[in-house]
């Protein structure tokens, strides 16, 4: 008897303790949608590097039309239901940071106002042409 | 015990045994459960660290392997379109990415380091960062780096990766050996990292020089313009076949001679030469017999520059190139920077060993000096700069025994961009601090404005430029080789003479590579002293000199180039062309008649009654000498025709026996117009020219002068021979 009483309160632990596992992490988490995002984010961005056309449109020298063109290329590229907010930074002379142009935004501007709904991914682009000059792309996402 | 009671007793106790097998494995399996829930929920956050890590680094890689394209494709546009770029910048880069990631990611706390790492690609190494092996055949551009990265913010640190990418290229020279009259394409394979072949270029990613011999330069030849995304051959293997809008425009032999460049779609560039040497031979033309040269001919080392276009050039003369057809051309030279060529010789006759000779890199102008274009030395060009008209390329050709004729050269270039220029060892050194040059041959103290009295010669000059000779083996000073003079000073000879500082050229710029052929100094003045009387001048109403001299390694002589313009009429007793002091130590003298082409004298200095002394028709050389050391100063036919273009009645060979004072002299001096006869007055533009070489031996008698002078002489010069 006290063998089976052994059993019942071995299983009663283990379900006790798989319930609070799965309490504390559950799989669909804000953090596991966060990590998608990110990925996602980046691949986004590294996709649009190899095809030439991020580095393209960030050295626009007409950098309205460089981010409006690459708004559209983002717009087309992420699934329609991930609103984004880019910002683009340079490099003064001094080493300081300082943002190129506006920000870059699709969708809801409220939706990027939690953090804990946002994921960022931040890229670098080496230089492009003669000078060195790179720009620092950081890429704020949040599904709708 | 009943049998019954005993088999249900033994039947319990089983059942009971059951249920602890059950009970165990229970416990084991409900361990080994929550041994992995506990796993996966500590290491959960661990993983999901290292998703996030190896996405920042898989960042960090990517924008890392752009920068060094980047730097590598800047790197070498530079170098193609300036031939130069400053490979130090690459590791300040480096280090300026690395800041500026660890700013980029800020919330990462990344502390990327680079270094140098030694990879290879296509059989050749890179290394030093930056790597390019142009202007052969086969070419490569080439960067790698070690990244180690460590990020604080994951507490993980010693990623280590090193990248290389490249470019290489490679020319199908096969079609020289075809020999065919014109060529209309030509084919190139272009391949990048890992024998990828570069399938995405057009005719605009290529450019082909050829050598135009009427424009005498480079000149691009127009490609047809075609796109290659159907090209099987290049999507296979990267071969790209070029084809010429004019089919014939590339005749023979014009189509060994090409330079191809090569730039792909990131701006990597390679450039290509269809060639890497250009062989011919140099013959001697001086007499062999040795009833005319002795024995032996061990000192007969001719110092020859070439330049583009096939001009060569021994002691101011331009020497005739010649080949056995009559047809053949001589490869140009290819615009390449200039430290990368190198030259071979050989020295027991044209069928010997090639073995390697000191080469040096000269600029020179054609200057317009009072109307007259003179060529003259700027000095040791910059070692960076592209082979042009105004380069000249100095090596030695010697001829060490009667018997051999000829010398086979091979001027060629290294591949490498990195090569210094030739810096092999030499005799040759010159110290500033002295102002004197040193070979193992003689020693030269250039006296000037700035260093005015040599500590081995009792007279101050006050600013005079001339050239104090000593001998190397004991120090012991012969005086000065003084370069022009005019009239006399209270009976003293040669009062007014070139005064000036010279310039030295014996460094490339301002790096610590030096001339390892010949030192140049160069006295541009227009100013004349007194070298008696310095209160007298100096002055600018008289003459203006550009004299240039060359103070050669490995050899017995030293060459000076002298041209003077008179400024206004002067009067007075005496022009002397060269005078060479003697500090009291030869005891004979001789010289070439002019007249019988024979030698006159030797004569004794009499230092008990010392005099000047002066000979008429002085010929191609004159000698002095002791037992111990011996000095002969040459003429070329022109120089010896210029000393008597003022008035040949009046050309003498003289010598002077005591210095002012009393000293013992025993000079030797070239007068064109003497000074023991009435005064002579010049006039505003008078002009001459002359070329003296000065022979340093080992004394005993004026037989070695009278052995080697022919090779100063023009009809004598050595002759360029092509192959063909």
């Amino acid at each position: 008897m006290r063998v089976i009483e052994t059993i019942l309160a071995s299983l009663v632990i283990m379900v006790s303790l798989t319930f609070v596992n799965n309490a504390l992490i559950p799989p669909y988490s804000p953090r596991y949608e966060a990590m998608e995002l990110e990925k996602l984010g980046y691949n986004v961005l590294h996709n649009l590097e190899t095809r030439g056309i991020l580095t393209r449109y960030v050295y626009d020298l007409n950098v309205a039309r460089g981010q409006s063109l690459l708004k559209s290329a983002l717009m087309v590229t992420l699934p329609p239901d991930v609103y984004f907010n880019l910002t683009i930074y340079r490099f003064d002379e001094s080493g300081q940071l300082y943002m190129e142009g506006q920000h870059i935004v699709y969708g809801d501007p409220e939706a990027f106002k939690n953090p804990s709904q946002v994921s960022t991914v931040t890229y670098i682009l080496a230089s492009s042409g003669d000078c060195y000059d790179p720009r620092i792309l950081v890429l704020q996402l949040s599904r709708r | 015990m009943p049998a019954k009671t005993c088999r249900i007793n033994r039947f319990a106790r089983g059942k009971r045994g059951q249920f602890v097998i059950i009970a165990a494995l229970m416990v084991v399996i409900m361990i080994v459960s929550i041994a992995v829930v506990m796993y996966s929920t500590v290491s959960y956050y661990r993983y999901e660290s290292w998703e996030e890590y190896m996405s920042s680094v898989d960042n960090v890689m990517t924008s890392t392997k752009e920068m060094l394209v980047f730097i590598l494709a800047n790197y070498t546009r530079k170098m193609y379109e300036k031939g130069i770029a400053n490979k130090g910048v690459v590791g300040d880069m480096l280090i300026r990415w690395a800041t500026d990631l660890y700013k980029a990611f800020p919330s990462y706390g990344l502390n990327v380091t680079f270094s140098e790492v030694f990879m290879w690609a296509y059989n050749r190494p890179i290394y030093n960062f930056i790597k390019c092996y142009w202007y052969r055949p086969e070419g490569l551009s080439g960067i790698c780096a070690g990244a180690k990265i460590d990020s604080l913010k994951f507490g993980l640190y010693g990623y280590n990766k090193s990248v290389s990418y490249c470019l290489y290229a490679k020319v199908d020279v096969s079609y020289i050996d075809r020999n065919p009259d014109s060529i209309g394409n030509i084919n190139v394979t272009v391949l990048e990292e890992n024998g990828r072949p570069v399938a995405d270029l057009t005719a605009a990613n290529f450019e082909v020089l050829m050598f135009d011999p009427n424009l005498g330069d480079w000149k691009a030849v127009t490609l047809v313009n075609r796109d290659y995304s159907n090209d099987k051959a290049v999507a296979s293997n990267g071969t790209y076949t070029l084809e010429f809008a004019n089919p014939s425009s590339i005749q023979k032999p014009y189509y060994k001679w090409l330079i191809v460049t090569v730039h792909d779609s990131r701006g990597v560039y390679v450039s290509l030469s269809t060639y890497s040497s250009i062989d011919f031979e140099v013959q001697r033309a001086t007499p062999t017999s040795q009833s005319l040269r002795g024995t032996t001919s061990a000192d007969e080392i001719y110092t020859l520059e070439c330049g583009i276009g096939g001009h060569w050039h021994w002691n101011g003369k331009e020497l005739s190139v010649t080949s056995q057809s009559g047809t053949a051309i001589m490869p140009p030279f290819p615009p390449l920077p200039i430290k990368q060529f190198r030259v071979k010789v050989t020295e027991t006759g044209s069928s010997g060993p090639l073995v390697p000779s000191p080469c040096q890199y000269e600029i020179w102008d054609k200057l317009n000096w009072h109307g007259k274009t003179i060529d003259v030395p700027r000095g040791l060009a910059d070692p960076w700069a592209r082979f042009n008209a105004s380069s000249r390329i100095v090596f030695q050709v010697k001829f060490p025994r009667l018997d051999i004729q000829k010398q086979k050269v091979s001027i060629h270039w290294l591949d490498d961009l990195d090569a210094p220029p030739d810096q092999t060892p030499g005799d040759l050194v010159y110290d500033s601090n002295t102002f004197t040059a040193y070979t193992n041959r003689y020693r030269v103290e250039f006296i000037g404005v700035g260093h005015t009295k040599s500590p081995t010669y009792p007279y101050d000059y006050y600013g005079v430029a001339a050239l104090v000779m000593i001998n190397p083996s004991n120090g012991l000073c012969f005086g000065p080789w003084n370069l022009h003079a005019f009239g006399k000073y209270e009976g003293s000879l040669g009062r007014w003479r070139p005064y000036g500082q010279w310039q030295i050229k014996y460094w490339y710029g301002n790096s610590n590579k030096r001339a390892v052929v010949r030192l140049i100094a160069i006295l541009n003045s227009t100013q004349v002293q007194n070298v008696y009387n310095p209160s007298n001048g100096p002055r600018s109403d008289y003459y203006d000199t550009y004299a240039v001299v060359f103070i050669t390694a490995n050899v017995k002589y030293l060459q000076l180039n002298v041209h003077i313009y008179w400024k206004q009429a002067k009067t007075d007793n005496g022009i002397w062309f060269a005078s060479i002091m003697g500090n009291g130590g030869p005891t004979n003298y001789a010289f070439l008649n002019y007249t019988t082409g024979s030698v006159a004298g030797p004569y004794q200095y009499n230092y008990t009654n010392p005099q000047h002394r002066e000979y008429k028709y002085p010929g191609c050389w004159a000698a002095h000498w002791n037992n111990n050391f011996g000095r002969g100063i040459i003429l070329n036919s022109a120089s010896v025709q210029s000393l008597r273009s003022i008035d040949p009645s009046r050309t003498r060979f003289s010598i002077t026996e005591s210095a002012p004072g009393g000293a013992r002299q025993g000079s030797i001096e070239l007068e064109a117009v003497n000074c023991g006869g009435n005064s002579y007055t010049t006039y505003a533009g008078l002009s001459y020219s002359y070329t003296l070489a000065m022979w340093m031996y080992d004394g005993g008698s004026y037989t070695e002068v009278n052995n080697y002078y022919y090779m100063f002489l023009e009809s004598y010069a050595p002759i360029i021979w092509l192959g063909v």
